[in-house]
C-alpha cells in the first residue's frame, strides 16, 4: 500500500482571467520507509505538489490519496485531522512561534492529540528534545538559537504527533553546510526508522540522501 | 477540544503574546474609561435634571395674592385644575417665625430649618418610614442628609460630607423644634415618621410636616399677616406654564408670563413667580440642553471607539497571521483556531475592563480633588468668580455610575470585540494556508 499517491493530477490557477498551469498530469507514488527528493527550477511547481500533498493546497484536477483514502472531497476539519495525526511539515522559514521557548514550540501540536495526557506530552517532548540534540537549550527561545538550531525544532515538532509522513520545503535553504548536513541526516534516519519523507530542494546535497529523486519541470515530472 | 485543553491554551497565549497584549489592554482600558467616563457626565447629569425636577419649590407657583373672605372659592377653582397637586394658603404656606433645632447643630451650623407644607397628595417619595397623611398633626419627614444652617448655601459656604446629619438617625424618634418670633418662643416636639433622599429632591435642610400643623403653629404663635400670599404647587416642572395658563384662563392671573429671574417686587401678586433662580445659576433648559447634547456626544464617541477597536482587532489579528497559519499545519481545526482566540480576546477584554473601573475611580478622585482646589483658590476679578461659581455648582451634581448602563456598554463592549474577532479571523482562515504564512 502506498504512502500518498496522486493520479491525474493537474492544477491550475487563475491569473486576470487567464489560467496559468502549475502541474500537469501528475502521477506519483510515495511509499514508507524511503526519502524522496523533489528538485526543480523556481517555478517548476516543486511547492505547489508539497503543499497538494500536505492538504494546503488542493488539484483543480485528479485524486490525491493518502493512506488509500482520497483527500480531495473531504472537509475542512477532516484534513486537519490528517495534518495532526499523519503529516509533519519542516519549511524554510522554520515558522517557530518567537514567543515560545523550544519545549513549547514542540508541545503545541500536542494539545488537540487527544492521545495524550500531561505527563505524555511532557514524555514525549523530552524524547524528542534528545533525539536532536538540543538538551541545553529548551528553555530558550527562537532568537536565542542559530539557524540549525531552529530547524531541529522545527523537525522536533513537526514529530510531535508521531506522523507517518513528513514534508519539508527547502529545509536547508537558510543554513549553511554544516547544518544542512546535520539536518539531512536526521530527516534520513526518520525516513529509515519508517517514514515516508518528502524534500522539496534546490541543493544538489539532497540527492545523495534521497531514495528516490523526482524531477519537475514546467509542472510535469520527468 | 476539551474545554480545560481550550482555557489551558487560551491562557498561554495570553503569557506569550504579553508584549502585544499589554498594549491591546491597555487600549482596551481608555476605551472603556472613555465610555465609562461619558455615561456618568450623562447620568449625573440627567439624574442632576431629575432631582431638581422633584424639587417642590421649583415646581411652586407663587406667590399669588388673594383677599381671605374669596379664598375658598379661588380655591376650589385652583384645584380642580389638572396637574395641581397642592394650594397653600398664607397661614398654610410657612411658619412665620425662626426655626431651629438644637438636635440639627452641628460643626458651628446654627440648627436653623425652614419647615415646608405637605399633605397626603403633595409629599416627597419617603425612601424609610411613611408619607404624610391628611389625619397626621404633630409629625415630620426629614431629608436623609441634612445641614441645618441660618446662611445659604454658597460658594463661599461649602459644606463637607461630615457637615451634614443623617436624617435616618431621628427616625421614630422625637425633634424639637423651637418656634420664634419678637413676641413669643415655642418649642413643639414633632414624631419623625419618614426620611426623603435628599439627592433625588436636591434638598438638604427642607424637613416637610402637615400642611394643617403649618396652620395650627402660625395661629398659635399669633402671626397677624399684613397680605395675605397663596402658593400653588404644580405636580411636574413641565406642567407650569400649562397651569398657569389655566389660571389666565380662569381670569384667577393677568398675565402668564413667567419670570426666570427672582423680582424685588414681590407684592406685585399679578405676576407669578417661580424659584428657578434660587437654586442655581444653570437653568433648567440649559442643563436639559446639555443633557442632550452629552447623550449625542456619547453615541457619537461610542461609535468612533468602536471603530477604533475594530481596527485594532484587524491590526492584532493581521500581526497573528503566522500565528494562525502554524496552527493550521500542527492540525488545528478552524472551529479550534476560533475558540482559542476569542477566549484570549475575552480575557483580555475582562482585564481590560477590570482596569477600566479602577481607572474610572481614580479619574473620578481626581475631579473631586481638582473641584475642591479650584473652589478653595481665591480668585480676582468677576469674570473668575462667575466661573469659580459655575465650577462650584457643578462640582455639585454627584458623579455616579448608572450600573445598568456600566454592566450594558461593557457587555456590548465585549461582544463587539468577539464578534470583530470572529469575522477578521473567519477571513484569514478562509485563505489558503501558505497564503495565510506569507
Amino acid at each position: 500500500m502506498s504512502k500518498i499517491e496522486i493520479i491525474n493530477g493537474y492544477k491550475e490557477y487563475l491569473k486576470k482571467k487567464e489560467k496559468i498551469s502549475v502541474l500537469d498530469n501528475i502521477n506519483v507514488k510515495f511509499e514508507k520507509e524511503k526519502l524522496y527528493a523533489i528538485m526543480g527550477e523556481s517555478g517548476s511547481g516543486k511547492t505547489t505538489l508539497l503543499n497538494i500533498i500536505g492538504t494546503l493546497d488542493t488539484l483543480t484536477q485528479g485524486k490525491l490519496l493518502i493512506n488509500d483514502k482520497e483527500i480531495i472531497n473531504l472537509k475542512d476539519e477532516e484534513k486537519a485531522k490528517i495534518r495532526m495525526k499523519e503529516i509533519g511539515f519542516v519549511f524554510q522559514n522554520f515558522y517557530l512561534n518567537p514567543n515560545m521557548t523550544v519545549e513549547e514550540n514542540i508541545m503545541q501540536p500536542m494539545y488537540i492529540n487527544p492521545e495524550y495526557n500531561r505527563i505524555s506530552m511532557e514524555e514525549k517532548t523530552e524524547e524528542l528534545i534528545k533525539m536532536v540534540g538540543l538538551e541545553s537549550r529548551r528553555t530558550h527561545y527562537p532568537k536565542e538559537l542559530s539557524g540549525g538550531e531552529e530547524q531541529r525544532v522545527a523537525i522536533a515538532r513537526a514529530l510531535a504527533n508521531n506522523p507517518e509522513i513528513i514534508l519539508a520545503d527547502e529545509p536547508t535553504g537558510n543554513l549553511d553546510k554544516n547544518n544542512e548536513i546535520k539536518i539531512l541526516e536526521i530527516l534520513k534516519d526518520l525516513s529509515q526508522k519508517g517514514r515516508c519523507v518528502i524534500i522539496v530542494s534546490h541543493s544538489n546535497k539532497v540527492i545523495e540522501y534521497a531514495d528516490k529523486v523526482l524531477n519537475l519541470k514546467e509542472g510535469k515530472l520527468e | 477540544m476539551k474545554v480545560k485543553t481550550l482555557f489551558k491554551l487560551a491562557v498561554q497565549r495570553l503569557k506569550y503574546n504579553r508584549k502585544r497584549n499589554f498594549i491591546i489592554t491597555i487600549l482596551m482600558m481608555l476605551i472603556a474609561i472613555i465610555i465609562l467616563f461619558l455615561g456618568m457626565i450623562q447620568y449625573s447629569i440627567t439624574k442632576y435634571v431629575e432631582s431638581m425636577e422633584n424639587n417642590m419649590e421649583l415646581r411652586t407657583l407663587g406667590d399669588y395674592l388673594y383677599i381671605p373672605s374669596k379664598y375658598q372659592e379661588i380655591k376650589n377653582t385652583i384645584n380642580n385644575i389638572e396637574n395641581v397637586e397642592m394650594v397653600v394658603d398664607e397661614f398654610e404656606r410657612t411658619i412665620h417665625a425662626g426655626q431651629e433645632s438644637k438636635q440639627l447643630q452641628k460643626n458651628g451650623t446654627t440648627g436653623t430649618v425652614f419647615l415646608k407644607p405637605a399633605n397626603s397628595k403633595s409629599c416627597p417619595e419617603v425612601i424609610e418610614g411613611r408619607k404624610i397623611s391628611n389625619n397626621d398633626k404633630y409629625v415630620i419627614i426629614l431629608p436623609n442628609k441634612i445641614y441645618a444652617n441660618n446662611q445659604i448655601e454658597g460658594v463661599n459656604n461649602q459644606i463637607k460630607e461630615s457637615d451634614y446629619i443623617s436624617g435616618e438617625d431621628f427616625l421614630g424618634k422625637e425633634l424639637s423644634i423651637e418656634f420664634k418670633t419678637d413676641e413669643k418662643t415655642e418649642i413643639i416636639k414633632f414624631e419623625v415618621i419618614g426620611i426623603y433622599d435628599s439627592e433625588k429632591y436636591n434638598d438638604v435642610s427642607t424637613p416637610y410636616i402637615p400642611m394643617n400643623t403649618v396652620k395650627m403653629i402660625n395661629e398659635q404663635l399669633g402671626y397677624e399677616p399684613k397680605a395675605y400670599f397663596m402658593t400653588i404647587v404644580v405636580d411636574k416642572i413641565e406642567n407650569l406654564e400649562k397651569v398657569q395658563k389655566e389660571l389666565y384662563n380662569a381670569g384667577i392671573i393677568q398675565e402668564t408670563k413667567i419670570e426666570e429671574e427672582a423680582s424685588e417686587d414681590t407684592t406685585d401678586s399679578n405676576i407669578l413667580e417661580t424659584n428657578f433662580s434660587h437654586v442655581t445659576n444653570i437653568s433648567l433648559k440649559t442643563l436639559n440642553i446639555i443633557k442632550n447634547v452629552l447623550v449625542v456626544a456619547l453615541l457619537s464617541s461610542a461609535i468612533i471607539l468602536l471603530f477604533l477597536l475594530i481596527i485594532t482587532n484587524i491590526n492584532k489579528t493581521y500581526l497573528l497571521k503566522t500565528d494562525l497559519g502554524i496552527l493550521k499545519i500542527e492540525g488545528y481545526t478552524n472551529k479550534d483556531i476560533q475558540k482559542i482566540i476569542i477566549l484570549e480576546n475575552i480575557f483580555l477584554c475582562l482585564i481590560s475592563i477590570i482596569f477600566a473601573f479602577i481607572g474610572f475611580k481614580i479619574l473620578q478622585l481626581i475631579m473631586n480633588i481638582i473641584f475642591e482646589n479650584i473652589i478653595q483658590t481665591n480668585t480676582v476679578g468677576i469674570t473668575a468668580m462667575a466661573i469659580k461659581e459655575q465650577i462650584y455648582y457643578i462640582s455639585k451634581i454627584p458623579q455616579s455610575l448608572d450600573i445598568k448602563f456600566s454592566v450594558i456598554s461593557m457587555a456590548l463592549f465585549v461582544i463587539i470585540e468577539i464578534a470583530s474577532t470572529y469575522l477578521i479571523n473567519k477571513k484569514i482562515l478562509k485563505k489558503n494556508i501558505k497564503k495565510i504564512l506569507e
